[in-house]
This record gives structure tokens, C-alpha cells and sequence, in this order.
């Protein structure tokens, strides 16, 4: 009988043992899982890897010697209220570009408040220089661009793709752009030299909300490159699932 | 018969009972560390280096930092390290880690931001999601915390930023590196990042 109970007891502790091994080996393999599948949907292939770094080396010298120094000084003269006031200007031209975007996906009632927030902003914000739609009436906005709505009707990102001074993208979302271009107002201005002006002051002054950001990334990863891609990827993936 | 069905009740109750306690931790949890964290960000008495060190510590003590730092290099570049490597890689990468989030925070307007907590959904037994917003006085910044329940106790283990989840971006970019690279030489260079940020 004692050799029985001593078999049972040493049975159920080996079983103890292999289960405590067998949990911790699970539940690593659990989070694992959950991980690669997350890192694999978001893999697209990158074909042009060689020119794209080239192209992400461009973008990162023209941010380091042209870029960052314009910005700094630019912060300098204009005080930050200010620069969010032409950072709002900015979003609420690309209004049409939201409600269009929004009614092709067939989302009426996000294109209505789109409707809705490019008319608060647009009068009581001053030509958008303010958020009312935001700041008192708690609207929130619904950014849709092309590539989105590219997205949302199941076309793939296809291949990866770094863009001289936009940063990475991928082709489909490169395609969306094109339509994207002619829902934006400055795309009707007739200079050239001015059309230059606007979308340069907008993306100096986009730049100057964000100084810093780009450094502290750039310092703890190993390879920016790759980070800002899957970054992109990812960020697109969740975008198209709203 | 009728002792097994009321143990059977027993333990649906229980079950049930556990559930509401999970998602009333992790709340509860999230919500202690960003009060804590905000708190060491704004305590004027610290200087930059301290306040660092004491908020590092909290991420340390929130977070399941062991298996993060076995995700980021998955199983295959895990078992690629030696015995003695991997605590020296866990050591490198949280510190490196945590030092990231400590400078993304204090980069924030503490002043104007508003964090609310939305939904806490129950993935398994073992994990859920607390999502969150971060407002500040121009942009609404969506938040996911994932946590894991591990050895009795729940912790965050990746945080997913406008979908830019923490541990997948590092994974990839860790996973592409040790294709040419040995475990030592990211240990190197991690270490080396890490110096390179606290001059």
C-alpha cells in the first residue's frame, strides 16, 4: 500500500514538475505566437531595399542640415500658439480630402462630421486657424486619405517604398496620393513658387511641433530605416481597420 | 450528486468572480503607474537624473520587463544566447527601454495632458487589453497596454501607440539584425546606445 501511495505522490509531483515546466514554456510560446503574427502582417516585401535606404539616408541629412535648423530658428520667431494655428490652417484644408475619402468607404456619418467640423473651423475658428469642432464641441476628426480607402477595399500595400522628403510610404498609398493631391486647395494655386512656399511653410512648421522626436528615435534603434517602415505599417494597418 | 453540482456553481461563481477582479487590477494598476509617473515627471525636488532612475524603477516594477526582453528577440534569437548572455541582453534592452519612455514623457506638456481610460477587454485568462487616450492641448494620442498574468501577477508586457505596437517594431528591427549579426555584437551595440544616451 505504501509503495502505491509513494508511486501515486511521485507520479502527480513529476506531473507537477512537467506541468510548471510545460506552463512557463506555454505561455511563452503563447506571447510569441500572438508577437509573429502581429510582426508577419505587417511584412511587406521590400524589394527596392538598396535604392529606399539611399533614399532614407537623403531624407535623414536634408532633416539634420536643412530641415532642423530651418525649424529651430522658425520656432524661435514665431511662439508655439501661433505655430499650432497654422498647423490647424493646414489640417482643415485637408477637409475635402477626409469627406470624399470618408463617402467612398461608404462612411456617411464620419463624412457628415467631417462636413460638420470643416464649418465650425472654418467660421468660428477663424479660416481654421483655430479648433473649436475639437475644443468646445468635442468632434472628433476622421482622417481618411486614399490610400486608406485603397485599403479598406482590400488592395495590399504591395511593396515597400521610401519617398524623397514624405519618408517611407508604400506603393499603394504612394498611388493614393495622387488623388489625394487634387482635394487639396493648394493644389490650385496657380504659381508655382507660391504652391512651393505653402506646402515648404507646412512642413516647417509641422516639423517645428515636433523637434526632438526624430533624434530620440533615431537613438535607441539600431536601424531607423527598418523602424520607420514597419512603424508606417503598422500605423496604416490600424488606420484601415477603423 | 448534489455535492459536485454545488461545487460546479462554486466554481462558475469563482470564475466569475476572478474575471471582475483581473479587469479591476489592471485598471487599477494602470491607472497607479501613470499617476506615479506624472508625479516623478513634475516632482521639482528631483533632479533629471533621479527623477530618471526612480521612474525607470516603477517601469521595472510595473512591467514584465523578463518577457519583453525575450519577445523583442523571439524564440529562435533567445536560445540563440548563451547562458551568461541573456541577462546581460534583459539588462541592456530595459534599460534601454525604459529610458525611451522616460523621454517621451518628459518631452509631453504634463500640464495640459488629459488621460482617459476606455475599454478593458479580456483576451484570455492570462492577457488583456486596457486602452486608453492621452489628450493634450492638440491631439488625441489612442493607447493600448497589454498585460499578462504571470505568476499570479498582472503586468504590462507591450504598449501599443497609435497602433505602432512597442515590442513588434523592436522585433523586427532585432530579428533583421541578428541575421548578420552575433548576440554578442547586439549586446555590444545596445550597451553601447545606451552609454552613448546617458552623456
Amino acid at each position: 500500500m505504501k509503495f502505491r501511495v509513494f508511486c501515486l505522490v511521485s507520479f502527480l509531483l513529476s506531473g507537477c514538475a512537467f506541468a510548471q515546466e510545460s506552463n512557463d514554456f506555454d505561455c511563452f510560446n503563447e506571447f510569441e505566437e500572438e508577437l509573429q503574427e502581429q510582426v508577419d502582417s505587417v511584412e511587406i516585401p521590400d524589394p527596392l531595399e538598396t535604392l529606399n535606404r539611399s533614399i532614407w539616408w537623403l531624407n535623414d541629412k536634408l532633416y539634420f542640415y536643412l530641415l532642423k535648423p530651418v525649424a529651430s530658428g522658425y520656432s524661435k520667431v514665431l511662439p508655439e500658439v501661433g505655430r499650432e494655428s497654422i498647423a490647424n490652417a493646414f489640417e482643415n484644408l485637408q477637409a475635402p480630402e477626409r469627406v470624399v475619402n470618408n463617402l467612398l468607404q461608404l462612411k456617411f456619418s464620419d463624412a457628415g462630421t467631417e462636413l460638420k467640423r470643416f464649418s465650425y473651423n472654418s467660421t468660428i475658428g477663424i479660416l481654421g486657424l483655430r479648433d473649436p469642432a475639437t475644443e468646445n464641441y468635442e468632434i472628433p476628426t476622421h482622417e481618411e486619405d486614399f490610400g486608406q480607402t485603397l485599403g479598406h477595399y482590400g488592395v495590399k500595400p504591395m511593396m515597400a517604398l521610401q519617398l524623397p522628403l514624405f519618408g517611407p510610404s508604400n506603393l499603394r498609398d504612394t498611388v493614393g496620393m495622387i488623388p489625394d493631391m487634387f482635394l487639396n486647395p493648394v493644389y490650385y494655386i496657380e504659381s508655382l513658387a507660391v504652391k512651393i512656399g505653402v506646402k515648404s511653410e507646412e512642413v516647417v512648421n509641422g516639423t517645428s511641433l515636433r523637434l526632438e522626436v526624430y533624434e530620440d528615435l533615431k537613438n535607441e534603434h539600431l536601424d531607423m530605416y527598418r523602424f520607420l517602415q514597419d512603424a508606417y505599417e503598422q500605423n496604416r494597418l490600424k488606420k484601415i481597420k477603423e | 450528486m448534489k455535492k459536485i453540482l454545488l461545487v460546479l456553481v462554486g466554481l462558475v461563481v469563482c470564475s466569475g468572480f476572478a474575471a471582475e477582479d483581473a479587469s479591476e487590477v489592471t485598471q487599477r494598476l494602470l491607472k497607479e503607474t501613470m499617476d506615479r509617473g506624472i508625479e516623478i515627471l513634475k516632482d521639482a525636488s528631483l533632479d533629471d537624473d533621479h527623477k530618471m532612475t526612480t521612474f525607470q524603477g516603477l517601469l521595472r516594477e510595473r512591467c514584465h520587463t523578463e518577457l519583453m526582453a525575450k519577445l523583442v528577440l523571439g524564440k529562435s534569437g533567445w536560445t540563440s544566447l548563451s547562458e551568461e548572455q541573456r541577462p546581460e541582453f534583459i539588462s541592456a534592452f530595459i534599460q534601454m527601454m525604459t529610458r525611451s519612455y522616460y523621454t517621451k514623457m518628459s518631452m509631453a506638456d504634463l500640464s495640459t495632458v488629459e488621460i482617459s481610460y476606455a475599454e478593458n477587454e479580456e483576451i484570455s485568462a492570462k492577457k488583456r487589453v486596457l486602452k486608453a487616450f492621452i489628450k493634450d492641448e492638440t491631439d488625441i494620442y489612442h493607447l493600448e497596454y497589454k498585460f499578462a498574468l504571470i505568476d499570479d501577477h498582472w503586468g504590462i508586457y507591450d504598449l501599443v501607440i497609435e497602433g505602432i505596437s512597442l515590442l513588434a517594431s523592436y522585433r523586427s528591427e532585432y530579428s533583421d539584425y541578428l541575421k548578420q549579426h552575433s548576440g554578442a555584437e547586439l549586446i555590444e551595440l545596445l550597451e553601447q546606445k545606451v552609454a552613448e544616451v546617458s552623456e
